[in-house]
C-alpha cells in the first residue's frame, strides 16, 4: 500500500473521534443550565456610580437589566421593595416588605432588556438607611401565579430629610 | 430611552390579574412553539406592546395588542408542524452527514491519495 497503514489508521481514528464529537454537539440539549439574570445599573444604565443619598419621599432614577437564558420565552416581573438588613430577600424567599412598584416584561431565550425606572425612596421606620430591593419573579403557567426566582439586587441608600 | 411606568402592586385590580393570565398563557404556548423551532418574535413584540400600553393605563391599546398577538399565534400554530418537520429533517441530515465522515475517509482517502500520488509522478521517468 502506497499510503502507510499506520498513518491511515491515525487519520481514520481522528475522523471517527471528530465525527462522534460532531454528532454529540448536534444532539446535546440546547440549554443545559437555564437561568435568569437581573442587574441594577445607574441612571446612565452603566455599572457603578450609584447614588448613596436620597431625600425622603424623592424619586431616584435607576436602570434595571433583565436577561433570559431559560431556554424558552419567559414572562418576568421585577418587584421593587424598600427593606432593611433583616428583611432582605434570600435565594429561597423574597423580602417580606410590601411591594412598592413592579415592572413586567416578556423576553425570548437569549434576549435581554434594560429598563429605565424612577423609584420612590422613603424610610418607612425612619432608621436613616434603607435597601432598595429589586426581585425577579417569573409567571408559572401551571399554577397561574408568580414565582420568585431567587434572584435579586439591592442598593443601600442613606435617606435624609430636607 | 423611555422611563418605564411602574405598576403599583399593592392594589393590582382584576385587570392586572387578567393581563397576567392572558400573557402567561400565551407565553406558555409560545414556549411550546419555540421548542419546535418556530420563530415566535412577532408575538413577543405584540405582548411587549400590550404590557407597555397597560402600564401607561391605555387598556384599549393593550387589548388590541393582545388580540393581535393571539391572531399571529394562531397563524404560527398552523405552520408549526411543517416547521418542526423541517427542523427534524435538517438535524437528521446534519447527523447523517457528520456520521458518514469516517466511512468516507475509509473509502475515499486511499483512492484520493493514490490518484494524487500518480498525478504528481506523471512525468517521472524510470531509469534502469
Amino acid at each position: 500500500m502506497i499510503l502507510d497503514e499506520e498513518v491511515f489508521a491515525v487519520i481514520l481514528a481522528v475522523s471517527i473521534i471528530s465525527s462522534a464529537l460532531g454528532v454529540a454537539l448536534v444532539l446535546k440539549p440546547e440549554n443545559p443550565e437555564p437561568f435568569s439574570a437581573l442587574g441594577l445599573l445607574n441612571e446612565e444604565c452603566k455599572i457603578g456610580d450609584y447614588p448613596k443619598i436620597a431625600i425622603n419621599n424623592s424619586l431616584l432614577r435607576l436602570c434595571i437589566y433583565v436577561a433570559n437564558y431559560m431556554g424558552k420565552p419567559t414572562y418576568y416581573k421585577v418587584v421593587y421593595k424598600l427593606a432593611y438588613n433583616e428583611t432582605l430577600p434570600s435565594k429561597d424567599s423574597p423580602s417580606p416588605e410590601p411591594v412598592v412598584s413592579e415592572w413586567r416584561l416578556v423576553l425570548a431565550h437569549g434576549e435581554n432588556k434594560t429598563v429605565l425606572v424612577d423609584v420612590v425612596v422613603y424610610d418607612p421606620w425612619t432608621r436613616g438607611r434603607v435597601a432598595l430591593v429589586f426581585e425577579l419573579w417569573t409567571y408559572d403557567h401551571a399554577s397561574s401565579s408568580w414565582v420568585y426566582t431567587g434572584v435579586w439586587n439591592h442598593l443601600y441608600i442613606d435617606v435624609v430629610s430636607v | 430611552m423611555l422611563v418605564a411606568t411602574p405598576l403599583v402592586a399593592t392594589n393590582p385590580g382584576p385587570e392586572l390579574d387578567q393581563l397576567d393570565k392572558v400573557v402567561g398563557d400565551l407565553v406558555h404556548k409560545l414556549s411550546e412553539l419555540d421548542a419546535k423551532g418556530v420563530n415566535v418574535t412577532p408575538v413577543l413584540v405584540r405582548l411587549d406592546e400590550a404590557i407597555a400600553a397597560y402600564e401607561r393605563g391605555d387598556i384599549e391599546s393593550a387589548e388590541r395588542a393582545v388580540n393581535e398577538a393571539i391572531s399571529v399565534l394562531s397563524e404560527l400554530e398552523a405552520t408549526a408542524g411543517e416547521v418542526y418537520r423541517l427542523v427534524v429533517l435538517s438535524k437528521g441530515l446534519t447527523i447523517a452527514g457528520v456520521a458518514s465522515i469516517p466511512i468516507l475517509v475509509y473509502q475515499l482517502l486511499p483512492r484520493v491519495y493514490l490518484h494524487l500520488w500518480f498525478k504528481t509522478r506523471r512525468r517521472w521517468l524510470v531509469r534502469r
